[in-house]
Order: C-alpha cells, then structure tokens, then sequence
C-alpha cells in the first residue's frame, strides 16, 4: 500500500528544495532531500529544477529495477511470469539508462541504487510502501508487491509532467508513463485473467481530479 | 493501491503546487476570467489565490486530441459489432473509456472558454470485414492517439493540463497492450510507448 498523498508532498519538498539551493548545494531528490544531501557525499552540484525532477524518477527507478530483480531471483514463478518480468526489468533498465543519460546532460549527479536489501527497504519507506518484500510468499503476492510499486511511479511520472520544462524531456516521461501503466496492465492481467475492467480500471492513469 | 486510482481530491493538487511555490492549480471548481488581446488572449483560472493560464494554443492542442478522441469512439462504435469474446468485452470497455477522454477534454476547453469541436457526421475508417479487421483498425487509432498526445504534452502550458493530457496518453497505452494481447502480438514491446510499436 502506499500513501499518495505523503507521496506527493516529499515530492515537492524536494523541488521547493531545489529551487531553494539556486546557488550551490547537493542535489536534493523529491523523495527524501535530508537523505540525498547526506549521501551525495557533499559534492557541490548547482541542480536545475528538471535535475531534481530527473533525480526522483532515476531514484524511483532504481528502486523499481531492485524489485524486479529480487523477484526474479527470490521469488517461484510460473515460466510464463518469469518471462514477462524479465522482459519488463528489462524496461525499466532501460528508463533508468534514459534517465541518467539526461541528468548527466544536466551536470546533475546520478544518485546510487540500493546495493541490499536493507537500502531497498529503506527506499520503499520513503516511498511510503507498506507491504514488506520480506513478507512475499506466492507469485501472486510478489505481483501484488511489483502492482504497488508500478502505481508509485506512475504517479511520480504524471507529477513530474507537471513540473519538467524541457521539452524533450517531458515527451521522453510521457513515452516512460505510459510504458508503466501498460506493466501494471499486464501485471493485472496475470492476477485476474480475462478481466479487462481490472487490467485497465479508469481513463485516467495515476488520477485525475 | 493502483495506478489509475483518482488522485485523493483537488485539496492534495492545490497543497503539493503551494509548496512547490509554482503559482498553480488545477481542479473543477475554478472561476474563468479572460484578458489580452485577440491573437494573444488568455484565459486564467483562478482557484484560490493561485492562478493558470491557459493559452488559446492550448485549446487548440486539446481540440487537436479531441478529433481523434472523435475518430476513436466513430472506430469503437463501428467496429465493435464484428468482434466477439475476450476482444469485444475489452473494446466495449475502453469505448466507455474513450468517451470519457472525449468528456474531460470537452469540458476543459469548455471551462477555458474555448468552443469544443464536434464529431464529425461520418469519418473514413475503411472496410474492416471481421473481427482481425477491426482489431487493426482499432491498434492503428489508438497509435494516431498516442503520437498525438505525445507531440502535444510537451507544447502544453499548464503542468495540470500536461498531467491531464499524460494521463489519458497513458490509458492509451494501456489499450494498444491489451489490443496486442488480443491479437498474439507481445503486449509490451518497448520501454517507451512511441505509437510506433
């Protein structure tokens, strides 16, 4: 489970940060700035606000990759599933590449992935996922876990549409967007077979208001 | 919690713009006031002490999407006679889900002051003869779709509005992996969603 709302206020935290640290600071992400400056080492980096936008995706990101990646080696899955999601880590390395390709552009600093489990568990806090990874026993939960974790990034990529500026980049997260919202389609689809008003249940992926 | 959840109200978007300190907002309860000259004129939404603008460009790009949102209820309509099973289910599902695209961006341009653009009384969607036919039909127009949104979310001025139109880009997606599920082909074949998949 995870809680949009806190979601999005850390979020923005960290841009209202950024644009705080206009001269010279760390760049803080929007999911935990404290922790970013702390890791970043020190290093002084002059962030553009689409920098620390990138930063939260990259790290959003990662965390995603580490997901499926102890999925796929931890986890018993049917060969079915097994492939689809080898075939979406695939993906989202694939963004996590995209992603770090533009924030170097930028003259950002490309943050660190998890390494272990506990950095891994740390994130998800920060992402405000309650389901412990350490608790998944059947695919189907394991699905249930990876479900979660795609609606978090989607949400994280509809709010950086907001706030990116450039215009490459912004077309670049909408490709990113919809190619996660098409994961938690197929996801879905794996709980519930043949169930399409679950694989797909609003108009509006990530919420509109 | 999934990714299609609404968002949990307007309070959520007008909190997380204030603390951006990015001067926005967004929702259904705004009041529309207009200002500027004619080639250059604005609309602004006011909700609160914020305030969005959003350009007559912006209408135009929306009506831009409104026509195929058009031609993909014109192709669902007519197509879904021919299909059965697992595809018609689907198809009649996102039907619903295109006319509620239709709706939002109908009432955006509406509510900017703008002049929606009506479907058209026929639209030339070939001679799909079965239900193979219409599962082409229907994957060709939701790809026009997706390179629409994709060429105008970027051009959009509004970050809510961008949200609004990433959003529906997204469902899109979301039916091109489904309709390629249907028709054999991998549902998800690239990273990034291009309409060229």
């Amino acid at each position: 489970m995870i809680e949009g709302e806190n979601t999005r206020r850390e979020l923005v935290r960290g841009v209202a940060a950024t644009a705080a640290l206009a001269v010279a600071a760390t760049v803080p992400t929007l999911l935990e700035p404290a922790g970013a400056l702390a890791r970043s080492g020190g290093a002084l980096v002059k962030p553009s606000d689409d920098g620390a936008v990138l930063t939260s995706l990259l790290r959003v990101e990662q965390v995603v990759v580490f997901a499926y990646e102890r999925t796929l080696t931890t986890a018993i899955l049917s060969p079915s599933a097994q492939e689809v999601l080898t075939s979406f880590l695939d993906q989202e390395r694939a963004h996590v590449h995209e992603l770090s390709l533009d924030l170097t552009a930028l003259g950002d600093a490309v943050p660190a992935p998890p390494t272990d489990t506990a950095g891994f568990e740390s994130e998800l806090r920060h992402l405000r996922i309650r389901r412990s990874p350490a608790g998944l026993r059947t695919q189907r939960e394991h699905l249930r876990f990876l479900i979660d974790l795609e609606a978090v990034i989607a949400r994280h990529y509809r709010f950086a549409i907001e706030l990116l500026t450039g215009e490459t980049r912004l077309w670049a997260a909408a490709e990113i967007m919809a190619n996660e919202a098409q994961h938690a389609t197929v996801l879905r689809e794996m709980l519930t077979p043949g169930r399409v008003k679950r694989a797909v249940p609003s108009a509006f992926v990530a919420g509109i208001t | 919690m999934d990714s299609d959840e609404p968002l949990p109200d307007n309070r959520s978007r007008r909190a997380f713009l204030r603390a951006a300190g990015l001067g926005l907002a967004g929702g259904s309860s705004v009041l529309l006031s207009a200002c500027g000259g004619a080639s250059t004129a604005r609309k602004e939404f006011f909700a609160g002490s914020s305030t969005v603008v959003v350009r007559d460009a912006d209408v135009s790009i929306l009506n831009g999407v409104l026509d195929l949102e058009h031609t993909a209820i014109a192709a669902y309509t007519a197509g879904i006679p021919l299909l059965s099973g697992h595809a018609r289910t689907a198809a009649a599902w996102f039907l619903n889900q295109e006319l509620e695209h239709a709706a939002k961006l109908e009432a955006t341009i509406k509510g900017a002051g703008g002049k929606a653009n009506p479907p058209r009384a026929n639209y030339d969607l070939g001679n799909p003869r079965n239900g193979g036919e219409v599962l082409e039909l229907l994957h060709t127009t939701e790809s026009s779709l997706v390179h629409a949104y994709l060429v105008a979310i970027p051009k959009i001025g509004p970050g809510w509005l961008r949200a609004v139109a990433a959003g529906i880009l997204a469902n899109e997606g979301q039916h091109i992996s489904v309709l390629q599920a249907v028709q054999g082909r991998a549902a998800v074949p690239s990273a990034f969603v291009t309409a060229n998949e």
